[in-house]
């Protein structure tokens, strides 16, 4: 199942993101932890998509619901000429709330693409 | 008075926080008025002078109540939450941690709602609740985490080091220490919670509002 949200590239907006993503974790059968981890994930993956979006730019967060899985995308026009550093304090969270990241520079468009979910073998 | 004899003072009249925080039971988080009675005895600790010939305990219970009435007339007057949404909070925070405690996992939202008995709407508003909370102020959050052993931030791997490294400097200790455990050592919310003795929810709050608080002063705003 696939939701997806249309959202101004204004920072103010990462809390519609959160609240989404909350809920749609509570659908994957995500864990306590692993919701609030989701909740903070597309809050920096947003604030990082939105800070490199040229004025008037749309963010698109799309969200991809599996049973212990959630993986979500953001995804803007971008002033980036390069791909999004990752050597960053943001890309280091990103990377340790995550299990899976990634980020593309692509055209003018900056992806970012990043999974939560429950570790394997304790899955109930 | 060197650290560790210090943080000896602190854990050994530690009972009287708890003494002093059982007469404010139902007037805000007890969890917050006990963070708050501690760094009253903290601070009773610093200033108390021996030769003056009080007793400790004398001059550290005004300490302490005062600086649970200074919280408890601060959050009074910035509380945005419907009394209904903060016992739900309550709640939630209390059934996670049970729910852990027994499994030894964290739960998941169904989990929580089936235990409670209440709608998963419910605990995700309340999710939303615990991140809406009135921030405490810098010294509150000293309380009871102030005496943890602080590492050295390993962060090689990032560019911006030294401004983070700063950045970190101004977080409240407790806030500081959760990034520092969530974010560098990778451990996960429920082992911080368990490793520092405090509830789940108020770990979440913690590395939110530090994330925010970073992120606000990295990109110069």
């Amino acid at each position: 199942m696939t939701v997806a949200l249309h959202l101004p590239a204004d920072p103010s907006y990462a809390a519609v993101a959160r609240t989404l993503a909350a809920t749609i974790a509570a659908r994957c059968h995500l864990t306590y932890d692993r919701v609030e981890d989701a909740r903070l994930a597309i809050d920096e993956a947003f604030t990082q998509v939105v800070t490199n979006a040229p004025p008037g730019a749309d963010v698109v967060c799309s969200f991809i619901e599996e049973a212990g899985a959630l993986e979500f995308m953001v995804q803007s026009l971008t002033i980036l000429t390069t791909e999004l550093p990752r050597d960053t304090f943001s890309w280091t969270v990103l990377a340790a709330l995550a299990d899976e990241l990634h980020a593309t520079t692509i055209d003018g468009v900056l992806t970012v693409v990043a999974r939560v979910e429950e570790p394997r073998d304790e899955a109930a | 008075m060197d650290p560790a004899a210090r943080d000896r003072e602190i854990a050994a009249h530690i009972g009287l926080v708890h003494h002093v925080a059982r007469h404010y039971r139902g007037a805000g988080d007890h969890e917050d008025v006990v963070q708050a009675g501690l760094v009253g005895l903290i601070h009773a600790v610093d200033h108390f002078d021996a030769g003056r010939g009080i007793a400790f305990s004398t001059y550290a219970v005004p300490c302490i109540t005062g600086a649970i009435k200074h919280h408890l007339r601060d959050s009074a007057r910035s509380i945005r939450i419907p009394g209904r949404t903060q016992e739900l909070a309550r709640h939630v925070s209390r059934t996670i941690d049970d729910l852990t405690a027994a499994s030894g996992r964290a739960p998941t939202i169904a989990q929580i709602a089936a235990s409670a008995g209440i709608t998963q709407d419910d605990v995700l508003a309340a999710i939303e609740a615990n991140h809406a909370r009135t921030p405490m102020s810098t010294d509150e959050d000293a309380g009871a985490l102030a005496a943890l052993a602080m590492d050295d931030v390993a962060l090689e791997q990032v560019e911006d080091r030294e401004s983070v490294l700063q950045a970190m400097r101004t977080l409240p200790t407790a806030e500081r220490r959760v990034v520092e455990l969530r974010f560098y050592a990778g451990r996960s919310q429920t082992q911080i919670a368990e490793e520092l003795g405090v509830s789940q929810m108020q770990v979440s709050r913690l590395q939110a509002r530090a994330l925010k608080h970073l992120r606000d002063l990295l990109s110069g705003a």
